[in-house]
């Protein structure tokens, strides 16, 4: 067994860092974020909270932030290098954004199965960022 | 639908999670096969992407670079046998690995509205796109950030007590994906 989470021990279901307020909203995995403008770069310290956050929570959702494809590109380059996927439809001009337009048209492919990303890759990828728009 | 792969680990028995430290996943991208046709173009691509990705081993049971939590490691899409397993063998021992991540204790139903992001850690949670809502329609956008090696816990189960039967096919990088203790 792993040993209790040492994040956890006596922690409040809801904490405020550096103005970022993370709030457990599953048992194992799950937390909402807010205080928080994605439309502008991080701080260091807000950029800190949020990585702590996420691999405390394994899953962070942030919610009604209109943000533009150059902001989540920007806001992933902040947590490292991104990946470009081999086959999935994305971007010509940004080939690291990928774009599910899922409709009449093109109905959805196999995304109905328990995965990580990339399993079959030598390095694996640590974090994945998908955000729905309007 | 996403879920903890550090509750599934923790929720196996005793015995369980010892028995699995140590083995090695074969995943492989053959499950992919069925969303390319049978063009030869599309099977060009196939072999292409086949020779580009070929199976790797991973360990079964892996160690979150960041927090040292244990993870299980293995997933239906990818993960196709259990290496230096017999097939059978290999087969039953997946199969409650797999379920694992379909206990709804270790899960988090995500409601997605115009806006929401989500971001997920890759090497402790797996994802699961649920289909029910097309025809409606469903636009979204991702990115992925590049991860590393990943490193596996050692063997608890004493050793020489299974016979090696089955094993990675020629070529695999036997242990190219992490480093072994």
């Amino acid at each position: 067994m792993n040993e209790p989470f040492e994040f956890n021990q006596g922690k409040p279901i809801s904490a405020t860092t550096a103005g970022v307020t993370v709030a457990k909203v599953g048992v194992h995995l799950g937390a909402e974020i807010s205080g928080v403008d994605l439309r502008r770069p991080l701080s260091n310290e807000q950029f800190k909270a949020l990585d702590d956050a996420l691999v405390e929570h394994e899953l962070i959702i942030f919610r009604n932030q209109d943000i533009t494809s150059e902001n989540l590109i920007e806001f992933g380059r902040r947590f490292g290098e991104l990946t470009v996927h081999p086959f999935a439809p994305n971007e010509a001009n940004a080939p690291e954004l990928i774009k599910f337009r899922n409709d009449e048209k093109t109905p959805p492919f196999g995304t109905d199965v328990w995965r990580p990303f990339y399993a079959q890759r030598k390095f694996q990828p640590s974090v994945v960022t998908p955000c729905s728009s309007a | 639908m996403f879920v903890s792969m550090t509750a599934a680990y923790d929720g196996l028995s005793d015995r369980m999670q010892q028995f699995i430290s140590g083995l090695e996943g074969i995943h492989d991208i053959k499950p992919f096969r069925p969303l390319f046709q049978t063009s030869e173009e599309d099977r060009k691509k196939l072999q292409q992407y086949e020779l580009m990705y070929p199976p790797r081993l991973h360990p079964v049971v892996r160690i979150h670079p960041v927090s040292g939590r244990k993870v299980l490691f293995v997933n239906p899409q990818f993960t196709v046998a259990i290496n230096g397993m017999d097939e059978r063998e290999s087969r039953a021992l997946l199969d409650p690995l797999f379920h694992q991540a379909l206990v709804p204790e270790y899960q988090y139903r995500l409601h997605w509205e115009p806006h929401t992001i989500a971001m997920w850690d890759n090497r402790s949670a797996q994802h699961y796109a649920i289909h029910d809502y097309y025809p409606q329609r469903r636009y979204m956008e991702r990115v992925t950030i590049r991860g590393g090696p990943v490193t596996g816990v050692p063997r608890a189960d004493p050793a020489g007590i299974r016979r090696l039967k089955y094993v990675a096919p020629a070529g695999v990088d036997v242990h190219g994906g992490h480093k072994p203790h």
